[in-house]
């Protein structure tokens, strides 16, 4: 047991409970509990949106990437800013006109039936348990490690000091969880680059003759190919990530947070001033772990490099830099997976309670109670699926969450508000064929399929053969969102395309009229 | 309660506003061409520019070349696509100004 770790585990969390209690305060209606009021600044939005999409596979998995599979980690990496970029050019700003608390609220406002809101939010539901499941594995196999708690309680704890910020303090608390968890993540990182740097003499050209000679894998290390086999399971796995973040449900979620476009706008800029100095840091700081750490000790504490930047932390900063690192890690989980049991719990009782049951009728007080008793199910849920998955590699379950939200939202998230043809029979096959063809993909793929017995679920060839289904799994949601709407078309006669529903979707989308009247929370 | 009476105001504010009046006046149409125009090429530039990488690493040996040192090409690559972003995202913020003040004169000219 490591003192020093514990105390600052539960100096983070007394603070952070701070926060809840203060921010319960302020969350008595539905709106501040969904989307924090819509009053955030773009500096605060932008930090909070770092500090969701920095989850601990990022932050962990990438060091942990580029130190043991050299020039390989870049394929994890560079997607994030780059799908960021798509985020700002195509989403954020029409998604801040038209939605109001959820991804369904923007997709009815053009197609306006019970049946399309109760596939987006189903939808919603699906991605953000997959992308949870991801972090709760990390969770158990780091507090395993480094706390010897039990990867079943860790799990359990994790999943309930989480619980208590969404059900007292809703969206409110949970900003403020990833704006100073965000905040301790770029501090942490930057002092252990600069003491890394310190122990390489700031050689910063240096460094890459000795990364020649420091790892088994010699030269090879600075070149592509040590983990993936191909380009194009590279590209794959690249493109599934680029367009992944701008249909992510929990990220979206977070534009409905500022008052208007512009200020979506700036908080897009934060992210990419902060992820882009958090990216340059993170390749040395893997190179600094190969070198430093060695790459043997640290496949030793986990084989998929996880434990990377904690025992670099360890070596170069001794217990304290240890430690903090380590309560870091637990900060930014609990933060991330606070994020997606709100978004999972608002889809729960906004879309399927309030507006398909009771046909917005609901009030404010059975609103929050239903998204509180949503938080629980939607958790207990994700306790209950990640106890059975605890051999699963965790940047594989975040990367099917990525390609999930790529091939079934992001498709009719863009045809909504780009496509004046586009129509509700789209939409549903649209997104009904992304989420199961990305599922029934990667059952085929070697990552389910071996020949070796015992190396995965099944023993056999795998039928599908990239590891990442992005490549045909996102064209197939976009052809199947075409193909319905076409046949939608046909079926109803084209009279049925309300030509003044897409001027209604253009205007607002454009202009941000109306965004008033949808804040009016 | 809450619920409905916005839902009201709402559809009242659908019959007040022609959005097709709107869609098809001269400032909003050249507001949307102004849009596309920098939108679409950037997008097609920024997905070409990523996308590019692994085939290049995987497929050719171009980048194999020395930039520094043992710094090779790949890696100045790699790192641009963080410069790069960074950088087409500071002009999209310029240029969506510049769009800012079209919408300003359609809502005021609409009296939206």
């Amino acid at each position: 047991m490591n003192w020093t770790v514990i105390i600052l585990f539960s100096l983070m969390s007394i603070g952070t409970l701070f926060i809840t209690y203060f921010a319960s305060k302020k969350t008595k209606t539905a709106g501040s509990f969904y989307t924090a009021g819509g009053g955030l600044t773009a500096r605060q939005n932008g930090l909070a949106l770092a500090g969701d999409f920095m989850s601990a596979s990022t932050f962990l998995g990438l060091i942990g990437a580029f130190s043991l599979t050299g020039y390989d980690g870049f394929f994890l990496m560079y997607g994030a800013l780059v799908s960021f970029l798509v985020v700002l050019f195509l989403v954020a700003e029409p998604l801040r006109n038209l939605g109001k608390y959820t991804l369904a609220d923007m997709v009815t406002t053009r197609f306006k039936y019970k049946q399309v809101r109760g596939v987006t939010a189903f939808n919603t539901l699906v991605i953000s348990v997959m992308y949870m499941l991801g972090q709760l594995v990390a969770a158990g196999a780091l507090f395993k490690l480094l706390l010897d708690i039990p990867y079943n309680i860790s799990v359990i704890i994790v999943g309930i000091v989480m619980l208590v910020f969404v059900l007292f303090g809703g969206m409110t608390a949970t900003s403020w969880v990833q704006i100073i968890k965000a905040i301790l993540l770029i501090g942490g990182v930057f002092i252990l680059f600069m003491i890394v740097m310190w122990k390489l003499n700031f050689s910063f050209i240096g460094i890459f003759t000795e990364m020649k000679t420091a790892t088994p894998m010699g030269a090879d290390y600075l070149k592509a190919g040590i983990k993936y086999a191909s380009g194009w399971d590279a590209a794959s796995l690249s493109l599934g990530l680029i367009l992944g973040t701008a249909g992510l449900p929990h990220i979206l979620i977070r534009f409905l947070t500022v008052p208007n476009a512009r200020v979506a706008r700036k908080s897009v800029v934060w992210v990419m001033w902060i992820m882009g100095a958090f990216h340059i840091m993170v390749i040395f700081l893997g190179f600094g772990a190969a070198k430093l750490v060695g790459t043997s000790n640290i496949m030793a504490a986990n084989p998929a490099g996880n434990m990377a930047a904690p025992l670099l932390a360890q070596l170069v900063g001794g217990d304290i830099l240890f430690a903090f690192i380590a309560a870091v890690s637990f900060a930014t989980i609990l933060a991330v997976v606070a994020g997606i049991v709100l978004t999972g719990a608002t889809a729960f009782s906004h879309d399927f309670y309030n507006e398909i049951l009771k046909d917005g009728k609901a009030t404010e007080k059975q609103q929050m109670t239903m998204a509180r008793w949503a938080s629980v199910g939607v958790t207990a849920l994700a306790i209950v699926l990640s106890l059975g998955l605890q051999e699963f590699n965790v940047a594989f379950l975040a990367s099917i969450a990525f390609t999930l939200a790529a091939s079934s939202n992001l498709p009719v998230i863009l045809l909504t508000i780009y496509w004046k043809k586009f129509n509700k029979t789209g939409a549903i096959v649209g997104m009904m064929t992304g989420l199961i063809g990305t599922l029934l993909l990667v059952a085929l793929s070697p990552n389910v399929w071996n020949p070796v017995p015992g190396a995965t679920i099944m023993t056999g060839d795998p039928i599908f053969p990239l590891n990442s289904p992005g490549i045909v799994s996102i064209p197939l949601g976009f052809l199947a969102c075409y193909l319905g709407a076409l046949f939608g078309n046909r079926r109803t006669g084209l009279k049925a395309v309300t030509k003044d529903d897409y001027n209604e979707i253009l205007v607002k989308s454009n202009t941000g009229h109306d965004v008033k009247g949808v804040l009016r929370h | 309660m809450v619920r409905l009476e916005k839902n009201l105001e709402e559809s009242e504010q659908t019959n007040l506003v022609d959005y097709e009046k709107i869609v098809a006046s001269k400032e909003f149409q050249n507001m949307l061409s102004d849009k596309k125009k920098f939108v679409i090429p950037f997008t097609i530039f920024f997905m070409g520019y990523s996308l590019l990488l692994p085939f290049l690493v995987f497929y050719t040996d171009i980048l194999d070349y020395p930039f520094i040192g043992d710094i090779t090409w790949a890696w100045v690559y790699g790192v641009s696509i963080t410069v790069m972003s960074v950088w087409v995202c500071s002009i999209y913020v310029r240029k969506s100004e510049r769009i800012d003040e079209q919408i300003k004169e359609i809502i005021e000219k609409e009296g939206l």
